[in-house]
């Protein structure tokens, strides 16, 4: 109990200590917040760039998935060359009970040929996509008006479309509310249900969206009718969603791997993940972390080699001051522990000031350019961690310094 | 009190041993009141410094009431510099930026003494070298006399048993040496073993007892 007072009130002698040299404890904080500063800075651009990229991904549904035939594969037969190697009714099969690890799918068909959108003089170049009532869900699409297919649609080969943001522009007059509306496609009359939600295509515009094209400019009809036009019952490649992020790949497998056992060898599947490019951002974003965290750790390393310079100026300044310390009953660790204590407290204050400094310069940064600079609890405390680590190491040899002196030595210093 | 037997000291300079205490026997008894003497370079001040712990003996035996202090660990060593000896140094030795009163409560800390206590005690011993109107005062704003007068009540806060003194008058004028010496003469008569260094013969002849050093020996 007394023994832990007297260091508490040793905190406190450093603390005196610090404010007699207010300018100079200033000026090595100063160095540490600026260290801190650099480190905070770093994660939380690292942090608030991976946010970023999970926005941007999530748009396309994260646990989204896709499985094609692998054109590559072998036909010894030639039988079959020409198909898709996926139809109506692999669906069923597929849907049932081989696939655990799929929460739901849809089949998308690509339109054979590119017929002529249009509501009367205005013109759509909109690439046209047969899909089943899941694939919105899937896809993470969303409306800004009117309903998604319905299974009825589906079955009953309704004539009718989703039609995307660019699309409802290039058809209707701006004042005009699409809902309800006629579009042709191919000469044949479709009913507009509903308008796709935007989609940003800042960052990632080929991934998810088949190879670059624009998922605003985009005419989803039901499949049925699709397959309809096309004059068969192929599917041109299954998108799904998995039950989990992490049972993606696992899921994709699935469906891949049954479509091989039916067709014997017949084709080959391949699959895309929208998780195996979460990978992908992760490794690059942890590389700009990783040199980020190189840069501003030199700038921490530089504050801590100044304090350790001021430690190792008080103590020699000091140098009688501590021989009357211990004259007077202060023990080695007595003395180690006092400027121990003062070094932690500058780069301690250092730290904090830094976090400060950090948080305001994310919040302007985010305020100025929209990049969501996100400081978490756990970079917080990793600054106040350091900092303290910082400290120790820093003050640890000055103050081993100061305590290793016989008293009769530190006194006959001048 | 102090029992020391074949104590020799020796400091190096550039390879070279210079002996400074070459086997020195000295028994002080609790309550007398010791005058060390001797021309300067005769080792006073090093004798001193090893009966108040504050330097290590290279060879002999040193006991402190009975306790082996050459040898012991150097926390024990600050334990007794702590609890047991009070010392007082020529140039006073205040820290600097910190009042009369701060400085007398200073080595209360150490022995984990709660604050308003010390501050109790440190006034107590303010109070006794006549000095609790000047507690707030910083060294820098109280003449030698003063300062050495806070020095001793710092000596004194611990109630140590030995009281140790190098030259304490040294850096004083005549009159402020004079009232310092008075001080050190009541203590004396209240109880506390005092061992003084000095090279002033008057002081001398206050002391129960003058050990006179020539060559780091006991002449």
């Amino acid at each position: 109990m007394n023994r832990l007072r007297v260091f508490i009130e040793l905190t406190g002698e450093a603390v005196i200590a610090l404010w007699q040299n207010r300018l100079r404890s200033l000026l090595s904080v100063l160095g540490i917040a600026i260290g801190i500063a650099a480190v905070m800075t770093v994660s939380a651009v690292s942090s608030g760039g991976k946010q970023f990229v999970l926005k941007e991904l999530e748009t396309f549904g994260l646990r989204s998935l896709w499985v094609f035939r692998d054109y590559k594969d072998k036909d010894p037969q030639s039988r079959v060359r020409d198909s898709s190697g996926i139809d109506s009714r692999d669906l069923k099969l597929l849907k049932g009970a081989c696939c655990p690890a799929v929460k739901r799918l849809s089949p998308v068909l690509l339109a054979a040929n590119r017929p002529i959108v249009q509501n009367g003089n205005r013109y759509s170049s909109a690439q046209l996509k047969g899909v089943d009532a899941n694939y919105t869900g899937i896809n993470n699409d969303r409306l800004t008006m009117g309903r998604g297919f319905r299974p009825g649609d589906i079955k009953g080969r309704r004539p009718v479309a989703l039609i995307g943001e660019t699309v409802s522009q290039d058809l209707y007059p701006q004042s005009e509310n699409p809902i309800g509306r006629d579009l042709r496609i191919g000469g044949r009359r479709y009913q507009v249900i509903g308008v796709l939600e935007y989609k940003s295509r800042d960052l990632l515009a080929s991934i998810g969206s088949d190879g670059g094209e624009d998922a605003n400019n985009r005419i989803l009809l039901p499949y049925t009718l699709v397959q309809q036009m096309n004059g068969n019952q192929q599917v041109s490649y299954l998108q799904a969603e998995a039950v989990s992020i992490a049972k993606a790949e696992q899921a994709a497998d699935q469906l891949r791997l049954t479509l091989q056992r039916r067709y014997r060898g017949s084709y080959q599947y391949t699959k895309i993940t929208l998780a195996s490019y979460l990978k992908t951002v992760d490794r690059i974003l942890g590389g700009i972390t990783a040199m980020g965290v190189v840069a501003a750790s030199t700038a921490l390393l530089v504050g801590g080699i100044g304090v350790a310079g001021i430690m190792s100026t008080a103590v020699v300044e000091r140098i009688r001051e501590i021989g009357v310390r211990m004259a007077i009953g202060a023990n080695r660790r007595h003395i180690l522990f006092q400027f121990l204590a003062e070094a932690v407290l500058i780069s301690l204050a250092g730290g904090m000031a830094g976090l400060l400094f950090g948080l305001l310069l994310g919040g302007t940064l985010d305020l100025l350019t929209g990049f969501p600079l996100m400081p978490t609890l756990s970079g917080v405390l990793t600054g106040l961690i350091v900092s303290v680590l910082v400290g120790l190491a820093s003050g640890y040899y000055p103050a081993r310094r100061a305590a290793d002196f016989l008293p009769v030595e530190a006194l006959r210093r001048e | 009190m102090i029992q020391m037997q074949g104590v020799h000291k020796s400091y190096w300079r550039g390879g070279t041993e210079l002996p400074v205490i070459r086997g020195i026997d000295l028994n002080i008894s609790a309550g007398e009141f010791v005058a060390i003497m001797g021309p300067s370079g005769s080792g006073k001040s090093t004798l001193m410094n090893i009966i108040g712990c504050l330097d290590l003996a290279d060879r002999g035996d040193y006991r402190l009431d009975g306790e082996r202090v050459s040898g012991a660990p150097f926390s024990r060593l600050a334990e007794l510099r702590g609890q047991t000896i009070g010392f007082v140094f020529q140039s006073f030795n205040l820290i600097a930026n910190r009042s009369a009163l701060e400085n007398v409560a200073l080595p209360l800390l150490y022995q984990g003494v709660a604050r308003e206590e010390r501050i109790s005690l440190a006034t107590q011993a303010l109070q006794r070298v006549a000095m609790l109107d000047r507690a707030s005062h910083q060294p820098n704003q109280l003449s030698g006399g003063q300062q050495q007068r806070v020095a001793i009540a710092r000596a004194l806060v611990n109630r140590p048993s030995l009281l140790i003194a190098d030259e304490p008058t040294g850096a004083l004028d005549s009159r402020n040496g004079d009232q310092v010496l008075q001080l050190f003469s009541d203590l004396h008569k209240e109880g506390h073993t005092l061992v003084m260094v000095t090279h002033d013969p008057l002081i001398g002849e206050r002391a129960d007892r003058v050990v006179m050093l020539h060559d780091g020996m006991v002449v």
